[in-house]
């Protein structure tokens, strides 16, 4: 304790000056701040990560590309996606057309000449067929083909490509891209190809005939001759007849 | 149909080499109207009429105060939310509101918002700080000057003037804006869902700094001997607020 005051007697009490300053301050106009604090805000200003993203996605994609689309469940587009579907597991046969700019009284001409085939043509946008083929696995081979000018589907019950071609050239507009028949997507020359198929009993007999065709040629080589002599004859019995 | 077309949006197929663009219609969504069920409408509608100069009992001569910057300074901890929840003008600096403020903000709102659908209320009491003023050309000294006018101070984050109603924040976004140009501080028409955000955004940003020198750091540590030369709010308010 002895030790400790001869310590602080021992100790030099200086006499140090500070200026402090307090100015009033303006609420409106503040000061701007001293060298020195300047110093210390420009030290303190906060730093923050850059986004990582690689130079490709920087570069090569336009900037809209990389924005996130915002997907909004839109109840309708629902309803007419489930609408076409229907429709096109209702119908036997679906044509795919591009339709390309058209008037109002164009189109309607149009409709009606599918209507008198018993076929309806509609038009649906791209996000409602979208949504339509990719809700079913059978319908994803057409997403594909949705990318582009807007589609035009004619939903009928038996494949008439003939008059559906024919309406075709009397709409310069509508342009058949594809079908489908029996659950099958066609290209337009195979649609072609399709309305000169026999019906299947026809075919089925073909491919029998085609089967027999050795055994039927085999044995009519082997009665060829038999049967020109039974034809001569037959000939020859007729004339004789004749002549009596 | 076409009342549901949308409008048509690009889309564009981007190659290295060649750009289609293509022209693609969807159908327009619609959505169900907002519905304004929890909005309570208080018992005045209007926004009542503030006096100039308050009211004293009839034998007390009115009090001159001082300054008080402290009114003006710092945040405002209490008055900084929306009662309503809907939209608002808040102080984003510190200043007084003069009866000439008041009166502007009161009938800006009467003229432009219609009464039916929308309300409004002060958050703001009406001027009671007394500011004197002395003579013109008056040498210093005699005593304190008379008072002049009444004002109301206001801190940073106040909440002036609510609004709200069966109404959007479109509607009332445009009077609201004209006001806030007029006030004589920093303010800004705002919604609740702009202050929640605000607040997590900040949180967020705090969180986020990379940097580990912050002034509020400086400042608890001594670092540098800022001590020196901060001022006592800089302990308080870590060089936010004035």
């Amino acid at each position: 304790m002895s030790s400790l005051t001869q310590a602080l007697l021992q100790v030099r009490w200086q006499p140090s000056i500070q200026f402090v300053r307090y100015r009033r301050i303006n609420i409106q106009k503040p000061r701007p701040p001293h060298y020195v604090r300047k110093l210390v805000l420009h030290v303190c200003e906060p730093q923050y990560e850059k986004p990582k993203k690689s130079i490709q996605e920087l570069c090569l994609r336009p900037v809209f590309l990389t924005k996130k689309q915002k997907v909004e469940e839109n109840p309708f587009q629902t309803l007419l996606a489930r609408d076409l579907v229907n429709w096109c597991e209702k119908s036997n046969c679906i044509y795919i057309f591009q339709q390309n700019s058209i008037t109002g009284p164009d189109i309607f001409k149009a409709k009606v000449l599918f209507k008198r085939q018993q076929m309806a043509l509609q038009k649906y946008d791209r996000p409602t067929m979208e949504e339509a083929f990719s809700s079913n696995d059978k319908y994803k081979a057409l997403l594909p083909l949705i990318v582009g000018s807007p589609l035009s589907l004619a939903f009928g019950s038996e494949p008439q490509v003939s008059t559906v071609l024919k309406i075709c050239r009397k709409v310069p507009e509508l342009i058949l891209l594809a079908g489908i028949f029996d659950n099958r997507l066609l290209s337009r020359s195979e649609m072609m190809e399709y309305t000169y198929f026999p019906n299947l009993q026809t075919a089925q007999a073909q491919l029998v005939s085609v089967l027999n065709s050795a055994a039927t040629q085999l044995v009519q080589n082997m009665n060829q001759h038999q049967q020109t002599l039974v034809g001569h004859l037959e000939k020859h019995v007729e004339l004789k007849s004749e002549d009596k | 149909m076409w009342r549901y077309l949308s409008r048509s949006i690009t889309r564009t197929l981007c190659d290295a080499h060649n750009v289609n663009a293509v022209q693609a219609c969807g159908v327009k969504h619609i959505p169900p109207p907002p519905s304004y069920d929890n909005v309570e409408f208080p018992e005045r509608v209007r926004l009542r009429f503030l006096e100039k100069v308050p009211q004293y009992p009839g034998n007390m001569r009115p009090p001159k105060m001082m300054k008080n910057l402290k009114f003006m300074r710092g945040p405002e901890t209490l008055h900084n939310t929306l009662l309503h929840k809907q939209y608002g003008i808040i102080a984003l600096g510190g200043g007084r509101l003069r009866w000439g403020h008041i009166e502007m903000i009161r009938l800006g709102i009467i003229r432009k918002l219609t009464s039916d659908r929308i309300f409004a209320i002060w958050r703001i009491d009406p001027p009671w700080q007394p500011v004197t003023k002395k003579g013109q050309g008056q040498r210093m000294g005699g005593g304190k000057g008379a008072i002049d006018h009444y004002v109301t101070p206001v801190k940073a984050g106040r909440v002036i003037v609510e609004v709200g109603g069966y109404c959007e924040f479109e509607e009332v976004k445009r009077a609201l804006k004209l006001i806030v140009h007029n006030l004589p501080f920093k303010a800004q028409a705002v919604t609740h869902q702009m202050l929640l955000d605000k607040e997590i955004n900040e949180k967020k940003l705090e969180k986020e700094n990379k940097n580990p020198y912050t002034f509020k750091y400086i400042v608890q540590n001594n670092l540098g001997g800022c001590h020196n030369w901060i001022s006592p709010v800089d302990k308080r308010w870590f060089g936010k607020h004035l």
